[in-house]
């Protein structure tokens, strides 16, 4: 089986894996977890046959009989290693923060091992479930030193065969794969995937189409469009969004003012830019939260479009610049923000820019309005919230210090008590919009698409694949 | 001539020694954060400046040069900042599929451009003539990446006998290999196959007005022979530079049509470099490519002697 993905990792090694929304479909061929996070967000053994949690600890009851993909065996030793390895600040993974309250892990015997925690930590488990947690072969770390990340070796259903970078990555099928369906039968059912990186959606479009990968990691509304009539692929929507948003300046005027910011989000027209980059392909929701997440809040409202309104608000002469990405369809979207902000009083003038440069202005504060996107769900509304609207977080691109914001924030990660988060990220939200720190845009949807014939693809709570149970139905 | 050669040679140092002044310092004013690739979006500030320490970024960019310059003249350009792969492996890595690429459209331009333009001069203002220069037309005016956005669709979606992307290594499965390079050489080759076909034509029918091509054909030699050994051969020369200038063009035109044909070569390995700021390899890479179109040029003005006795070096 073949598979057209356009966003190639750049290390196969968990503990330095980046790319947050891609990279684990990848990494799923390789590893396991200890436990695995449905879809539904429920959590089932996998490594661990089962767990007892404690407010300040955690103790995993391990499967025996694992091996790694090089023959070592999984135990309890192995857990420690890897929780360790992540642990170490001289490792510098970019894990680290995500099991920042586990204080030690301690091999209780080969199939026990506890997590003592500083203080209790809500998302300890779904860190667990995904990246963070992935069991790497410690004899292979030690084999392979630097050279690692490009030759995995883990417990997962493949094992590593060839990566030739921007051309494609091969795995085998492990033939003493520890899981079994839920009929008893040896997984996993495919006995090779090659992993090919196409970036360029028409191409990918097209090898699809043809036959050439029967699984795609994304492809934009105006190709999976283009693709509707054909019988012989599936479209199916399972919640991923694309998110885009305006992030606006707060620390310089004129959106320093809220006034202006409301300005700004009442000349706005969602719908009008959806239709046109999404090829009508969208929803249209206040903020990050899709329509199907747990958190979603039907009481919360956008908005409204209201160019009377934006215009009287503009007294002044008001000139602002709009950051956009090299990359359809950001570039249209800009266009018709300017066309849109135009009208309603601003003199806008639009600077379309590649990444690192866009990245680079909006972490210095040096720019007035930028257009970017979020893939989501996220595996915890935190993962996604935090690192924009917390004053210390790493892409608080409006340079907010909002202690209100902070404060519910901090209280909705900082309990699992799933009805006082919820409350508490409706919260969230209220505020972001009341203050119109930011202006959301249209979510376009991104479904899974494949081949009719492939079966079986289950997916993680944001979308990411896992094909231990894919197979292909000729 | 071996005086010549090392001469040239020599002047090739200094050249270099510029060239990669420059690149280094352009390329250090880049705006964005190569740290923003390797550890995400999401990555605080504290882990960021750690990593640029580690890089030696912190260090000031004379003594970043030097460290950098050392190592290659021992051959060793670093490690890349993504993916920790030593460059020098990865352009080797790289080098063929675009070196394979170049190639066939190379030996494309010889088989149609050449001929072409010598068959438009030959019959310049007729029909075939008309129809040669409004193809090359055509051919100049066509982007690349909208000329390969209509082969895949004919070739891959339509016709369905060439695959639309991707690429297999010669030594793998040599007829695979070739299939699948047939699209992107074709891509590649338009513009070069033009550019000679006109300049052929051109400095052919400039040729065939001389007065020794009259005095050949006064002396009642066959028009073939008049073609192709007297004016040819003296045409020739002016095409011959202008196919040196084209490598250059080659290489642009690979970065285009790599990306979308999916073919690993040196044009998308530069261009995603650049795109993710992994500089050991952009560094690299371009040093590479400029020896190569040096060299070129350098075989260019060798093979100028060669076809044009009066030229002595």
């Amino acid at each position: 089986m073949s598979v057209g993905f356009d966003n190639e990792p750049t290390t196969l090694d968990p503990a330095f894996s980046s790319q947050i929304s891609s990279d684990r479909s990848v990494l799923n061929l390789f590893y396991d977890t200890l436990l695995r996070q449905n879809r539904d967000g429920g959590f089932v053994p996998a490594l661990a046959e089962k767990w007892e949690a404690e407010p300040r600890a955690l103790t995993f009851t391990l499967r025996t009989g694992v091996k790694f993909h090089d023959g070592t065996p999984f135990d309890a030793q192995a857990v420690a290693a890897n929780i360790n390895r992540v642990l170490d600040p001289a490792t510098k993974s970019t894990k680290t923060s995500a099991l920042s309250k586990v204080a030690t892990v301690q091999v209780v015997d080969t199939t026990t091992v506890r997590f003592n925690l500083k203080d209790p930590d809500p998302l300890l488990l779904v860190q667990l479930a995904h990246e963070p947690g992935m069991m790497v072969s410690p004899a292979a770390l030690k084999a392979k030193g630097g050279e690692y990340g490009r030759n995995p070796v883990g417990t997962g259903p493949f094992t590593f065969d060839q990566w030739r970078s921007k051309v494609q990555l091969t795995v085998n099928r492990n033939t003493s794969y520890w899981a079994k369906d839920s009929d008893g039968n040896q997984l996993p059912r495919l006995d090779k995937v090659v992993v090919r990186f196409i970036t360029e959606p028409k191409v990918l479009r097209t090898e699809l189409a043809t036959g050439g990968v029967q699984l795609v990691r994304a492809l934009p509304p105006e190709e999976f469009a283009q693709l509707a009539s054909d019988k012989q692929v599936s479209m199916e929507d399972v919640g991923v969004r694309r998110s885009y948003y305006v992030a606006l300046n707060t620390t310089r005027a004129p959106f320093n003012d809220p006034k202006m910011r409301a300005a700004f989000t009442a000349a706005v027209d969602r719908s009008a830019i959806g239709k046109v980059a999404a090829s009508d392909q969208f929803d249209l929701v206040p903020s990050f939260a899709t329509k199907k997440d747990w958190y979603y809040d039907d009481s919360i409202t956008s908005p409204s479009f209201d160019q009377a309104a934006a215009k009287a608000a503009v007294t002044t002469p008001t000139s602002i610049t709009v950051l956009a990405r090299r990359r359809a369809p950001d570039p249209t979207i800009a266009e018709l923000l300017q066309a849109q902000l135009s009208d309603a009083g601003f003199t806008v003038k639009s600077e379309v820019l590649e990444l690192q440069t866009q990245l680079d202005r909006m972490r210095k504060q040096d720019f007035d309005a930028a257009v970017l996107v979020v893939d989501v769900p996220r595996l915890d509304p935190s993962l996604v919230f935090d690192p924009y609207f917390t004053s210390k977080g790493s892409n608080n691109w409006s340079g907010l210090t909002d202690s209100t914001l902070d404060d519910v924030l901090l209280l909705a990660r900082s309990t699992d008590d799933k009805v006082v988060r919820s409350k508490a990220y409706g919260d969230v939200q209220r505020r972001i919009l009341d203050q119109r720190y930011w202006t959301f845009l249209h979510q376009a949807k991104s479904p899974l698409i494949h081949r009719t014939a492939l079966k079986g693809v289950v997916l993680n709570v944001d979308g990411q694949w896992r094909l231990d149970e894919a197979y292909l139905d000729r | 001539m071996t005086a010549y050669l090392i001469r040239r040679l020599a002047q090739l140092v200094p050249v270099l020694i510029v060239v990669s002044m420059v690149l280094f310092a352009l390329l250090r004013l880049l705006p964005g954060d190569p740290t923003t690739e390797i550890l995400g979006q999401e990555a605080s500030e504290a882990d960021r400046a750690a990593l640029r320490a580690d890089l030696g970024l912190d260090d000031p960019v004379w003594l970043q040069y030097l460290n950098w310059t050392g190592g290659a003249l021992t051959g060793d350009l670093g490690r890349s900042w993504l993916t920790n792969e030593p460059v020098g492996a990865v352009i080797l890595d790289r080098l063929p599929a675009t070196v394979e690429l170049g190639l066939i459209a190379i030996v494309l331009t010889v088989l149609i451009g050449l001929p072409a333009g010598i068959i438009a001069a030959v019959r310049s203002r007729t029909k075939t003539d008309a129809v040669m220069t409004t193809a090359s037309v055509f051919a100049l005016s066509t982007p690349h990446f909208y000329l390969a956005a209509l082969l895949i669709l004919v070739f891959g979606l339509w016709l369905r006998i060439l695959p639309p992307s991707g690429y297999v290594p010669f030594t793998e499965d040599p007829l695979q290999n070739l299939l699948h390079m047939v699209l992107p050489a074709i891509t590649i080759g338009s513009t070069i196959i033009a550019v000679i076909m006109r300049q052929t034509r051109g400095s052919l029918l400039a040729a065939l007005g001389e007065d020794y091509v009259r005095t050949a054909r006064a002396s009642g030699l066959a028009q073939r022979r008049i073609v192709t050994v007297y004016a040819l051969r003296n045409a020739v020369v002016p095409v011959v530079t202008v196919a040196a200038l084209q490598i250059g063009a080659l290489m642009s035109a690979t970065v285009v049509t790599e990306a979308v044909f999916t073919v690993p070569g040196m044009g998308t390995l530069i261009v995603n470099a650049i795109f993710s700021r992994d500089l050991p390899i952009v560094q690299g890479a371009v040093l590479v490519v400029v020896v190569f179109v040096l060299l070129v040029n350098l075989l260019a003005d060798l093979v100028y002697a060669r076809l044009d006795p009066r030229i002595t070096y």
